[in-house]
């Protein structure tokens, strides 16, 4: 479905001292098949524009299209809509209310699905609380408040992919969970999408999220978007993200700090191409041949001059980062990029930290 | 549909009337209530609308915004004054208009449901110059101050005015939550709108419970940070915001006493609500 919004304009508690206007002309097209970002700070509009796409909040200006559905016509059927736009609230695990988490799986079925069967609904909320990634049978008759925080927002999340929406939007979907559930929650997304799921929006704060899952994105500020592309567009931006108020992926951090020292790097801002880009420049200074073990001896050695330092760290991390076999290394690689980007941290403490990463790739095995 | 009780009544603006210390807005609209029920003819009501809108003029609150708290109980004022039109009777004789069996509406009939929506009116509209000026922290400050005395037989004022602060605080978080839930179970096709009243009320549980759930944990995090800061109840705390008798307040005192002395002083002079039909009868009836 693809969805479009022209000159779309919201303002909240009209006419009355208290009046915002949370819209202020949003000119927007998702295409069917993207995984789309949406950015921006606090107020800047973009709950309210998602909010919009499956009609919780009713357009009041301008236009708005998803997929055959005219939002603005007030005859359209929003529940039909709701079906095929799913939407997961930000902290989703503060909507579950049912005796069982079965029941509260269910709860968006038998909604929207009024004319399956019992057989047939248990065998979609069985698919549905699978692809989360929890044990069906373990999990169906546990009260959903006695599960732990994970396994919460997993049951909320199957609550609303239990209808196999066309769209499914989520309002920072990651919020509040630990490196590695961060992780499988978007190799989540990644497996549902291209399926069932054709499009994909999430709202983030986390610009490394968005640079490496998302095919484009959105920039909100003040009610409008300012800056729409793929990722390596929008952060190649830098300095009118800065003036926003918003930050550049950690990536483009490096790649920064680097461009200070001269050595320029066109990275689409993914941690692979970045580590890519770099391995390849290194080696084209370098000639090739030279081992990982040799690399990490130079990094102790360019520890003196600033200059080398950084590249040099870097490229012990992306070859870290190579040999976990690029699982969960984009967290091991972020954090050793921070290592490096302080140029005066010794590189030992680098080193145990890329160990701590190898360590924790470990366990997510 | 909940975005208007969010805020609560408060109207934010730099006014006379905002200005004003709460005991005295309470005092004085304490007298107020006492004045329009005192009130027993024309006069008095009228002298109570002048203050009315006086109070209105001062408090820079556009009349339409006051005018919508009566939207609210606009059905009890209609149900009561059609009521008393009907079925009217007091001992003395009534000067009957119209009847139709047992139905009979009479000249006092008339005048008395007037009486009776004006003074219903009034009451509504002067309560809500002063929520709509007063903040309701201000509010339960000031009614804790009021109660001061009450603390020689032990009553519990200030714990009394923290739970009503408390209360306050949390109903537009409460209500953002509920927003927030509402939003959550549309989006899974939950339907509030349709359907009888068992089906509607059954609709509310999913709604409810998490935010039941949530309430409760909101509950023990404040109770947390309480203890964090030391919280032991009243003794030997101080105010932050310290309440302060000024000009305006003693302006306000005197005008409600003037207003109350003025009442009692029309009722004697022109006797009660009837007296104006007796003088028309009088002047215009005769014979």
């Amino acid at each position: 479905m693809r969805i479009v919004a022209q000159g779309l304009t919201y303002t909240y508690n009209p006419k009355s001292p208290f009046a915002s206007q949370a819209l202020k002309g949003v000119d927007l097209s998702i295409e069917e098949g993207e995984f789309f970002g949406i950015i921006g700070h606090t107020g800047s509009g973009k709950s309210t524009f998602v909010q919009h796409l499956n009609a919780l909040i009713r357009c009041t200006g301008g236009k708005l299209q998803v997929g055959e559905f005219d939002l603005t016509d007030k005859k359209c059927d929003f529940l039909r809509l709701r079906s095929k736009v799913g939407m997961v609230f930000q902290y989703p695990e503060y909507q579950l209310f049912a005796e069982t988490a079965e029941k509260d799986v269910e709860f968006g079925l038998k909604n929207f699905c009024k004319e399956m069967d019992e057989a047939q609904r248990a065998q979609a909320v069985r698919e549905a609380i699978e692809t989360v990634g929890l044990d069906y049978d373990a999990i169906r008759d546990r009260s959903p408040f006695e599960l732990s925080g994970g396994q919460k927002r997993r049951v909320a999340i199957a609550g609303v992919i239990v209808t196999k929406p066309e769209v499914l939007i989520l309002d920072e979907p990651a919020a509040g969970l630990d490196p590695l559930g961060k992780k499988e929650l978007m190799d989540l997304l990644h497996s549902i999408h291209g399926g069932w799921c054709k499009t994909v929006i999430i709202v983030s704060h986390d610009m490394d999220e968005i640079a490496e899952n998302c095919t484009r994105a959105a920039v909100f500020s003040e009610g409008r978007v300012v800056l729409c592309g793929t990722p390596a567009e929008i952060f190649s931006r830098d300095e009118k993200l800065f003036s926003l108020g918003l930050d550049v992926p950690t990536t483009a951090h490096c790649a920064l700090l680097l461009r200070k020292h001269g050595i320029r790097i066109d990275t689409d801002f993914t941690c692979d191409d970045f580590a890519q880009k770099v391995l390849s420049l290194w080696q084209a200074e370098r000639g090739e041949g030279q081992g990982s073990a040799a690399v990490k001896e130079n990094s102790a050695a360019a520890k003196d001059s600033e200059e080398d330092s950084s590249p040099v760290a870097v490229k012990e991390n992306s070859a870290a980062a190579k040999d976990s076999e690029g699982d969960s290394s984009p967290a091991a690689t972020q954090e050793n990029f921070d290592a490096a980007k302080d140029s005066e941290g010794d590189s030992s403490a680098a080193e145990t930290k890329s160990a701590d990463g190898q360590g924790g790739d470990g366990d997510a095995e | 549909m909940l975005n208007d009780v969010t805020f609560g009544q408060y109207y934010p603006a730099k006014s006379f009337v905002h200005n004003m210390d709460p005991r005295a807005k309470i005092l004085f609209v304490i007298a107020y209530i006492v004045a329009v029920f005192l009130a027993d003819n024309f006069f008095g009501l009228a002298a109570v609308t002048v203050f009315l809108l006086l109070g209105v003029f001062f408090s820079r609150v556009p009349f339409g915004r006051v005018l919508r708290s009566v939207k609210m109980i606009l059905f009890l004022i209609i149900f009561t004054a059609i009521l008393n039109l009907f079925f009217y009777s007091s001992g003395a004789e009534l000067h009957i208009l119209w009847q139709w069996k047992f139905i009979t509406i009479s000249w006092e009939a008339i005048i008395n449901m007037v009486f009776l929506a004006m003074r219903l009116f009034l009451l509504v509209m002067g309560t809500s110059v002063l929520t709509l000026t007063t903040t309701p922290v201000a509010l339960t400050d000031g009614i804790e101050s009021l109660l001061t005395p009450l603390k020689w037989i032990r009553f519990p004022v200030h714990e009394l005015a923290l739970i009503m602060s408390i209360a306050l605080r949390f109903i537009p978080t409460l209500m953002d939550e509920t927003n927030r839930i509402i939003s959550a179970q549309k989006a899974r096709g939950a339907d509030f709108e349709t359907g009888g009243l068992i089906r509607r009320a059954k609709a509310m549980i999913p709604v409810l419970v998490p935010l039941l759930v949530s309430a409760f944990r909101r509950a023990e995090d404040l109770g947390d940070a309480m203890d964090a800061r030391c919280y032991s109840g009243a003794k030997g705390r101080t105010k932050y915001k310290k309440l302060t008798f000024t000009w305006r307040d003693l302006v306000g005192l005197l005008l409600s006493a003037a207003l109350i002395t003025g009442i009692v002083f029309l009722n004697l002079y022109f006797g009660g609500k009837f007296a104006v039909f007796d003088w028309i009868a009088g002047n215009f009836f005769v014979g």
